[in-house]
């Protein structure tokens, strides 16, 4: 009888263990998963090739809204200023949520661009969702 | 006396042995059922590695099967409508002046669009299109039919129970006047 | 019972090692997919194609200055066009983009002029497949001058840039 109690107790304590090790392993994978998916260096690289098509095709005169939401929420998670995060160098695009990294990709579009007003996040709405491009005139 | 007692121990003596062998047996069992396992467990991850790494990894990229139209073609295309014949007259003034193309501007169709656009589209068909809902384009013999865009079954275009997705294509149309247009498909 | 006790152990080491297996693995997929860039020089090349176009013709008419020995010479201001780049993976001394304009009559085929900009030994990889390449794209188009001669324009562009669309 007793060798029998002992028994029961050693299989519910092994199981709960077993199952507790597994949970928390998949945990950690689950986590790593997210991370990777949400990730800031991804949509760095995102937009900043996402803006760099939109200025290659873009004319003078023309206003364009980019929904930004999830770079944006991570930016803010970095205290990072709205109006620094995409900036023009030439005919580079570099765009930049958090402190340290950022992704630059060049257009071939000759355009002028006024850094100052020329990108900036639309702060019609609230929360902040989009950005605005708005191009200027010809070189 | 002695030998019930001897027969008594033997039968526990054999139903321990009984268990022992049956536990042998069972853990042979659950040996091989892991090695199964794991077999098909690292032929399914091999699967799956080779997939994310080969096959997913190259489709990052901007989807061009959605583009609904083509610069090119489009200049191509009013062009196309703005060269004359030895007489005079301009492509869009024999459309709008006949019933659908001749000699002269289904020929120039062809060597146009089949020759510079063919290659790219599976489909290429420039013709007349009109408003009449019964037969909303006209046949001709440079070009045949007008391709089908919409799903379903073209024998019965009204038919909303057998609806598929829209075919991809570019599309370019000028009105001639009130009841018919020159139509340029380009089908994906 | 003892030996179904070790039987035990090692079984619950083994399922770890799998679980171990499958989580490294799951853990090479993320990254190979989510390390793999957008490659976006297919849709450069057409935006590059496009503006080339935009530029030489409009409504169906080639731009008067077009065929003009100016026009040629300047045509990267004429049409708006900057191919300067980033200044990594060496790419300011290998140029990252090339464009070839060939005019042609339309009517005899015959080749008229053309013009070139940007890394021309870019071209030599035209024919090869594979996504270390660059991205070649040759379009045609049809138009006419005011004096109605008929044109076929021959646009080819490539886009390299490999370093940043290619893993």
């Amino acid at each position: 009888m007793r060798r029998m109690i002992n028994k029961k107790g050693n299989i519910l304590t092994q199981n709960i263990i077993f199952i507790i090790l597994n949970l928390i392993f998949l945990s950690i994978l689950v986590v790593f998963l997210f991370s990777k998916m949400g990730s800031a260096a991804v949509l760095e690289e995102k937009y900043a090739k996402q803006i760099a098509l939109i200025l290659d095709s873009a004319e003078p005169g023309m206003i364009i809204n980019l929904n930004m939401e999830d770079a944006i929420k991570i930016a803010n998670k970095e205290n990072r200023a709205l109006n620094n995060i995409i900036s023009i160098q030439s005919n580079v695009v570099k765009v930049q949520l958090r402190e340290k990294g950022d992704y630059s990709y060049s257009f071939f579009n000759d355009i002028v661009i006024d850094i100052d007003f020329s990108i900036y996040p639309d702060t019609s709405s609230i929360p902040v969702k989009e950005y605005v491009i708005f191009i200027e005139g010809d070189n | 006396m002695f030998y019930p007692l001897l027969e008594k121990q033997t039968k526990m003596f054999n139903k321990k042995i009984g268990v022992f062998m049956k536990d042998k047996r069972s853990q042979i069992g659950e040996t091989m059922t892991w090695v199964v396992a794991t077999v098909i467990i690292i032929m399914i991850l091999l699967i799956s590695i080779l997939v994310a790494a080969s096959y997913l990894g190259k489709h990052k990229g901007v989807d061009f099967l959605a583009k609904r139209s083509d610069l090119l073609a489009s200049e191509s295309f009013f062009a196309y409508l703005l060269t004359e014949d030895t007489g005079g007259q301009t492509v869009y003034e024999q459309l709008r002046n006949q019933e659908n193309l001749n000699d002269f501007n289904g020929n120039l169709a062809i060597k146009i669009f089949d020759e510079l656009y063919g290659g790219e589209y599976p489909e290429v068909w420039i013709g007349i299109a009109t408003n009449i809902a019964v037969s909303p384009s006209i046949k001709n013999q440079y070009f045949g039919s007008k391709p089908v865009l919409t799903g379903g079954d073209p024998k019965y275009p009204f038919a909303e129970s057998i609806k598929k997705p829209d075919k991809p294509y570019v599309s370019q149309r000028i009105t001639l006047d009130e009841s018919k247009s020159i139509e340029l498909v380009l089908t994906h | 019972m003892i030996k179904n006790k070790k039987a035990d152990k090692i079984i619950s080491v083994y399922w770890f090692a799998i679980l171990f297996i499958v989580a490294a693995a799951i853990v090479y997929m993320v990254i190979s997919f989510y390390g793999e860039p957008y490659d976006i020089r297919e849709a450069e090349a057409y935006a590059l194609t496009n503006k080339v176009a935009g530029c030489l013709s409009e409504a169906g008419y080639l731009n008067e200055t077009v065929l003009s020995e100016d026009f040629r010479e300047n045509f990267m201001e004429k049409c708006k066009l900057n191919f300067e780049v980033e200044d990594v993976y060496g790419w300011r001394e290998w140029g990252q983009y090339y464009v070839e304009i060939n005019f042609y009559d339309f009517s005899t085929n015959q080749s008229i002029s053309s013009i070139k900009k940007g890394n021309e030994a870019l071209k030599i990889d035209c024919d090869k497949e594979g996504k270390t390449f660059p991205v070649c794209l040759e379009r045609s188009f049809y138009t006419l001058d005011k004096e109605k001669n008929q044109y076929q324009i021959n646009v080819l562009s490539i886009v390299r840039k490999t370093d940043k669309n290619v893993q």
